[in-house]
């Protein structure tokens, strides 16, 4: 137990370097009060990049070993130090919001106590954890993390990455695991919850440091106590599903996203092209969601100075991505798993034949993503905050973004020749996408809601509304 | 939107937001509680091996003593069949994979005439029609066998 844990802390700490070591290229992070702050970006940032670099490395032939994953870890590390000689650091768009009236400072501290006492309690439960539940996690997930550990990379062989179960599927999440395999010096798919609750930690920690500029402490604090109380995040988190990371990737690339359009920082939108790599190279339906969050964020950008240069920094990553993983793919003759061809959209009379789909697809994904008691009404709840802060676009961004989502599972539900309730059964794993983009940003969206009204009765130095 | 209107949507979101907060938190306590003290309960094997009970694979343990007996290096085929207590076609059809992702990093194969050896799970060994240098039993209708060349 020892060595595993030792393993996990010394993991956790080369993340974290090669996390901060990125936000110090992005000019976000220069002194080490701005690093304490962004602790929780730092080590997201740096578990995706982690990610995202290592899966690219191994489709373009790399095996996998120590060496690769220092090497990827070094290649960081120096891009992040180059990128610092040429981009200034970051001026805080504002100053953060502070609570000056005692009961709302008081508000703010035992919802920050009741948010550290549920991370608190993540982290046992997850040292503990019941075991493997979700079939998919062994039936093909662990066990491709397994094959690259075992046989140093993505194998076509007896054994190897593509002999199991949707073999098309990217390889960011098997490849994250295997390194973590390397780390703790086992299989033991009993210490990955660890690990994936300390990540689950990290990205509570890099929303909270993320919005702290733009949200004050009284709706901050209670809204990520919100989102750690939502039934659907407390059973994500840890669940080794690659909905886990596809979530987690979703939700940060929505506020990235956001707050690239908000203060017209191109920084931000790098961040979220890094994060919507790690989604496309989780699973195959990332794509889509990446597109999903891309399109509404470019739509907004457009009073942005030089937008097509921020826009390519969020969809470049996403793309090279993508078209990686195709092209190993290809070289290999690997076969799509997908039973559902997008071609099909344009074909009227085989939409029309199967329009019954769609309804039920589209009633059983929203009886999910609206469920009261497993989202916390998270999506209904932004929804209404939308229609608040409608004529500013660039606060719709993220909500449409999740709308879009839930659309496009629809589609391919709609489309797809496997039957429509077997498909529906994934519909509580799929929506948590959308619903984590919602819950993340719902602080942000009540800030900016609340900005337009008069500071005095708001009881913040409240920051004035922007864009 | 009107001011009031404005006023009215923020008061109605923080006022949900607060008393579903409120509302969750015992249940997420209880929950997490529970979380916790059931998988403190059990052993280390038990828990690992939960997914195949998730399948109703009758006899897990089965193949984790496999594990004992097959080299790391084996390229195994998985033989099943209904000559073990409880079997299925539900639950045998789930053997395949989790030998894979229990006995990884021997490799599964889909011949017998690529394999080293054979994980027999219910299945009979004679219908292979191959000569085996030992056959070591690991459970009721369950055995590995080492494939003479």
């Amino acid at each position: 137990m020892t060595r595993v844990v030792l393993g996990l802390a010394a993991l956790d700490a080369c993340m974290l370097v090669v996390g901060w070591a990125l936000l110090y290229g992005l000019g976000l992070v220069r002194d080490a009060r701005n690093g304490v702050r962004h602790v929780g970006t730092a080590l997201v940032t740096g578990w995706a990049a982690t990610g995202v670099v290592l899966s690219l490395a191994l489709a373009l032939g790399v095996g996998f070993a120590t060496a690769t994953i220092a090497g990827v870890w070094a290649l960081l590390a120096a891009a992040g130090l180059v990128a610092a000689r040429f981009v200034p650091a970051r001026e805080p768009a504002r100053p953060a919001a502070r609570e000056t009236s005692r009961p709302w400072r008081l508000t703010a501290a035992a919802a920050a106590a009741g948010v550290a006492v549920l991370l608190l309690v993540l982290l046992v439960r997850a040292a503990a954890p019941t075991g493997v539940l979700y079939v998919d996690v062994w039936n093909f997930w662990l066990t491709k993390a397994k094959s690259i550990f075992y046989f140093h990379g993505l194998s076509t062989h007896a054994g190897g990455y593509t002999r199991y179960e949707n073999p098309d599927y990217p390889p960011l999440y098997p490849a994250v695991e295997a390194v973590t395999y390397r780390f703790i010096g086992t299989t033991d798919t009993m210490r990955l919850p660890l690990e994936h609750a300390v990540v689950g930690v990290g990205f509570v920690l890099a929303a909270a440091a993320l919005l702290r500029e733009r949200v004050r402490p009284a709706l901050l604090w209670p809204g990520l106590l919100l989102l750690l109380l939502m039934p659907m995040f407390e059973q994500l988190v840890g669940s080794l599903m690659a909905d886990e990371p596809l979530a987690i990737l979703f939700a940060l690339g929505g506020v990235t996203g956001t707050l690239w359009v908000l203060d017209r920082d191109p920084r931000w939108a790098a961040l979220a092209g890094l994060f919507l790599a790690g989604a496309t190279l989780t699973k195959n339906e990332g794509l889509m969601l990446s597109v999903a969050l891309v399109i509404p964020l470019a739509l907004a950008s457009g009073r942005i100075r030089r937008p097509r240069a921020a826009v390519l920094l969020a969809v470049g990553p996403p793309l090279v991505a993508f078209v990686v993983w195709k092209l190993w793919l290809s070289r290999h003759g690997v076969p799509a798993s997908s039973h559902y061809h997008f071609s099909d959209l344009v074909h009227p009379g085989f939409l029309a034949d199967r329009i019954d789909r769609l309804w039920i697809a589209t009633g059983g994904i929203l009886k999910q993503a609206l469920h009261p008691e497993k989202t916390l009404l998270a999506i209904p709840l932004a929804v209404a905050l939308s229609a608040v802060v409608a004529p500013r676009r660039t606060m719709l961004a993220a909500p449409l973004a999740a709308a879009l989502a839930i659309a496009g599972y629809c589609v391919i539900y709609w489309i797809s020749p496997i039957d429509v309730h077997f498909y529906l059964k994934a519909a509580p794993r799929i929506v948590t996408a959308p619903v984590l983009l919602c819950a993340s940003l719902l602080p942000l969206l009540l800030a900016e809601a609340l900005a337009a009204r008069p500071a005095s009765r708001s009881g913040a130095r409240s920051p004035s509304p922007a864009a | 939107m009107p001011p009031r209107w404005r006023t009215v949507v923020c008061g109605t979101v923080v006022a949900v937001a607060a008393a579903l907060t409120l509302w969750q938190l015992p249940y997420d306590a209880r929950s997490l509680h529970a979380d916790i003290a059931n998988g403190r309960s059990q052993g280390d094997l038990r828990r690992q091996l939960a997914p195949a009970r998730t399948v109703q694979i009758t006899d897990p343990e089965a193949l984790a003593r496999a594990a004992a007996v097959l080299p790391r290096a084996a390229r195994y085929l998985v033989l099943i069949g209904p000559h073990t207590p409880g079997a299925a076609p539900s639950n045998l059809r789930w053997v395949p994979p989790f030998a894979d992702y229990w006995l990884l990093p021997r490799r599964r194969v889909g011949t017998v005439a690529a394999a080293n050896w054979v994980l027999s799970y219910g299945g009979s060994l004679a219908s292979l029609h191959v000569r085996f240098a030992r056959i070591v039993p690991i459970g009721p209708g369950i055995a590995v066998a080492q494939v003479a060349r």
